[in-house]
């Protein structure tokens, strides 16, 4: 655990030295500033912020991910000379990553909600941050997979692009089309199941469920309240949160161990 | 019509003056420490036209019968209580008076529509001023006209399950009038059964289980300036032809179920000066034709309005559409209305010749909107990447919403609309 | 190998899923919280609920009986599609009926939410006391049908 610490370290230097996380934790603030500020108050500005929030956060750590990855061939290599297994090292390379970007997303959203909420939508902004959290941690294990399953570059880069759009895009047009082909059979229960397997739908539906927006999703939007605002279903949606952080992590350690590099 | 004006009279300075004058003026006097110790007994000795002062007191008489044109005044809100077994009060008489007396308990029945005061058949009767507290059914007319109900407050058991009746509940009625009333918890506030020419005005419902006004079969009927807020599913006209609906609040109805306003199979109605704000759906329009929705104001709903296809031949002119989520919903690509000159908050165009008026048309249905009433199960999608996606390519080459349902005269700055339900804020 | 056990897994739990919602039967109405499918009316009193299952497991609610007939009159769903009909019991605790097997009774003294005055009674003498009370007439599922047709020329 030390030299994961270790590692880690070493890596914030690298990243502050960049300076793109500032960039991107003043992108948050922002933007939720600006939201509070022009977009009046309460849940509008949750619905907006979100709605940006999961465009952003799934593209921003699949591609500075891969791109993480593939810069740092020399560094890596470098690293595996020393003494260390390589499992730690894989660990201290994702998380070095990936918890200054946890970081620079919740304190960039965090600052702005202290400021101007009077706390009334604390339970929701705790689910933003959560979901963001998980988001970031599972699309940065993704982007570390892929970039270490392909040498080329551009078609690291290409299918990274592509996962992103299967999960914020095609998988939702699927999800559309299957909800017009099967009218006739009742949906709703299969189409719980089908949320939770994309997790950015998740944090979505879980989101818009704990605003009042959660009404105009009329019978379908009162079938899920039933379950994700039970104690199973918010069980089962974290430990799934929790099995998408896990997969492409646990892949890309396997990847990194048998790499040849 | 001496006689009337007597009566007046007499109302007014009992007002004015409270029972002392009363107490001169009546007939008959109920109370503990009077010669006639209960109302029934009155009802026996008295003859029409008296006037009979029930004291401050709880009574419990059980089912008491008026069929006497008799005019009942309670003096310090006397209490008729029906035990939680009684249908309290059934008048079959013309011209009664029933006022400033407090009902409470009437008998939950599963089939019997127990009220606290029923009228059977009845004519010229006033309900005035009095407390329904707890009653299953309030007031409850049958085969009745030409009635006053005025100044009551109605408080249900406001639970979930079907243990309340209705506030005040019309069944084949004509010329009916129901102003200043309170209504809270029932199943219905008001509710409307095949009656005519009846008018409901300055009432507020509020909290109601179902509806805060209900019609259903009831023609050449006129709604004003009431507030119907927070009501499990609004206000619901159905079924009905040559209705006037202007200057009310629709207030936060909110919920999977609920709207603002609901209209089925209505003809040739006017829907003017109305304000419809926070309801989940402001105004839903289902085989409803020829209506005239004028100057009203939408804001803040989940869907402003949404007409389904079998809707046609209305007009909607100059109305505000103020930060709703959806402005306009239809379920077709056909429109057979008139969307003109209204005000969008979420109109994007511009007024190069500064005349008000926006230069390029407006399209109030978003594809989303139209694809959620096609498939309601597409809702889980709202505010998706995707569902945006294809919102801003719908924007661009309409293929999919209805092609006439435009407003080719947008307003650019907000209508002054006059809505006349802020005196009645309750 | 444990790769392969994942994915079986899954499948198995998406298969459960499907069927779970998907084998057909009546679904408890949610007072107070639903819409009647042919009226649009929050559905309210026991009394009177209704359902049509279809074939392929979806469930319509009515708000009363009278709102199962026009249903079944006007809409898309055939005979062939439909799984089954379901009625309240009149009488408490309004336990499910199936339809056909139901007996109603028409009274003008027992207000059903669409004015046709129906009940349903899990006999045809438990029906026929309730005529005794409040007078009406006796049908069954298909004079109930035909009632409601013939209401509504």
């Amino acid at each position: 655990m030390d030299k994961v610490g270790k590692i880690i370290k070493y890596q914030l230097f690298d990243i502050f030295r960049n300076k793109w996380l500032l960039f991107y934790a003043l992108f948050f603030f922002v933007v939720t500033d600006g939201l509070f500020r022009f977009g009046g108050g309460g849940a509008k500005v949750i619905i907006s912020f979100m709605n940006i929030m999961l465009f952003i956060i799934p593209l921003v750590s699949i591609l500075f991910g891969t791109m993480f990855l593939y810069n740092s061939r020399e560094y890596i290599e470098l690293l595996l000379t020393q003494p260390v297994k390589r499992r730690v090292l894989f660990a201290g390379l994702y998380l070095g990553l990936a918890l200054p970007l946890v970081a620079g997303f919740v304190l960039g959203v965090s600052i702005p909600f202290a400021l101007y909420d009077d706390g009334g939508q604390l339970a929701t902004l705790g689910l933003l941050l959560l979901s963001g959290t998980f988001l970031t941690l599972m699309f940065t294990a993704l982007a570390f997979f892929i970039a270490l399953r392909n040498e080329d570059r551009a078609r690291g880069f290409g299918i990274s692009i592509l996962v992103w759009l299967i999960f914020s895009f095609v998988y939702d047009g699927i999800i559309l089309f299957a909800s017009f082909s099967l009218a006739d059979y009742p949906i709703e229960k299969p189409l719980i199941v089908a949320s939770m397997l994309n997790p950015i739908d998740l944090a979505r539906i879980l989101i818009l469920l704990k605003t009042d927006f959660s009404a105009l999703m009329g019978y379908t939007g009162a079938v899920f309240q039933n379950f994700f605002g039970s104690s199973l279903g918010i069980t089962v949606s974290l430990l799934t949160m929790l099995v998408w952080t896990m997969i492409p992590a646990i892949l890309g350690t396997r990847t990194f161990e048998k790499k040849d590099f | 019509m001496k006689k009337k004006i007597a009566q007046y009279a007499f109302l007014i300075l009992a007002l004015l003056q409270g029972g002392s004058v009363a107490g001169q003026t009546a007939d008959l006097v109920v109370g503990t420490d009077g010669s006639i110790p209960s109302l029934k007994q009155a009802l026996e000795l008295a003859r029409p036209g008296d006037t009979i002062l029930l004291k401050s007191g709880v009574y419990k008489e059980g089912a008491v019968l008026v069929d006497k044109s008799v005019q009942i005044i309670g003096q310090g809100f006397p209490v008729l209580d029906g035990e939680g077994e009684y249908q309290i009060m059934t008048v079959t008489a013309d011209d009664v008076v029933i006022r400033g007396i407090e009902f409470r308990n009437v008998g939950v029945s599963f089939v019997e529509d127990n009220a606290a005061i029923k009228l059977e058949g009845v004519s010229g009767v006033r309900i005035v001023e009095n407390r329904f507290i707890e009653a299953f059914f309030g007031v409850y007319l049958a085969q009745s006209q030409k009635t006053l109900i005025e100044g009551n407050e109605f408080y249900g058991t406001g639970t979930r399950e079907a243990t309340t009746g209705n506030g005040i509940h019309l069944w084949y009625c004509k010329e009916i009038t129901i102003r200043n009333n309170k209504i809270n918890g029932h199943r219905d506030g008001i509710y409307f059964e095949f009656v005519e020419d009846s008018k409901v005005e300055r009432n507020l419902s509020w909290g109601n289980l179902r509806y805060g006004l209900h019609f259903m079969f009831s023609d050449r009927c006129e709604y004003l300036k009431n507030v119907f807020r927070q009501n499990g599913a609004g206000v619901a006209v159905m079924y009905t032809h040559n209705m006037s609906m202007h200057d009310n609040l629709f207030e936060k109805n909110w919920g999977s179920a609920a709207f603002g306003l609901l209209l089925k199979e209505i003809t040739d109605s006017y829907i003017t000066n109305n304000r419809f704000y926070k309801n989940s759906i402001g105004l839903y329009t289902e085989g409803s034709n020829r209506l005239h929705v004028r100057e009203n104001t939408f804001e803040e709903n989940g869907w402003a309005v949404k007409i389904m296809a079998n809707s046609m031949e209305s007009e909607f002119v100059h109305n505000n559409f103020i930060n709703n989520t959806f402005d306009v919903a239809t379920n077709s690509r056909q429109n057979f209305n008139t969307f003109d000159s209204n005000y969008w908050s979420s109109y994007t165009g511009y007024d190069l010749n500064r005349d008000g008026i926006g230069d390029v048309p407006f399209r109030p249905v978003r594809l989303f909107s139209y694809i959620v009433e096609k498939q309601q199960t597409a809702m889980i999608l709202s505010r998706s990447f995707f569902i945006d996606i294809l919102d801003i390519a719908e924007r661009i080459v309409p293929m999919l919403t209805p092609e006439t349902l435009v407003d080719a005269h947008p307003r650019i700055k907000k209508l002054n609309v006059p809505t006349g339900e802020k005196e009645n804020e309750g | 190998m444990r790769k392969r056990g994942k994915t079986s897994i899954t499948l198995l739990l998406v298969t459960i899923a499907v069927i779970a919602g998907c084998s057909p039967g009546p679904e408890p109405i949610e007072y107070g919280a639903v819409k009647c499918d042919h009226c649009k009316m929050l559905i309210m009193d026991r009394k009177f609920g209704s359902e049509l299952v279809t074939v392929k497991g979806k469930v319509y609610k009515f708000d009363a009986v009278e709102c199962l007939a026009e249903f079944m009159l006007d809409s898309s769903v055939t005979a062939a599609n439909t799984h089954s009909l379901w009625v309240s019991d009149f009488e408490p605790p309004h336990e499910f009926l199936i339809a056909e097997k139901a007996f109603y009774l028409q009274s003008e003294r027992i207000k059903s939410p669409m004015g046709l005055g129906l009940s349903a009674y899990s006999s045809a003498e438990r029906a026929d006391e309730f005529r005794r009370k409040y007078g009406g007439k006796v049908l069954s599922f298909e004079q109930m049908l035909d009632y409601v047709r013939a209401s509504r020329e």
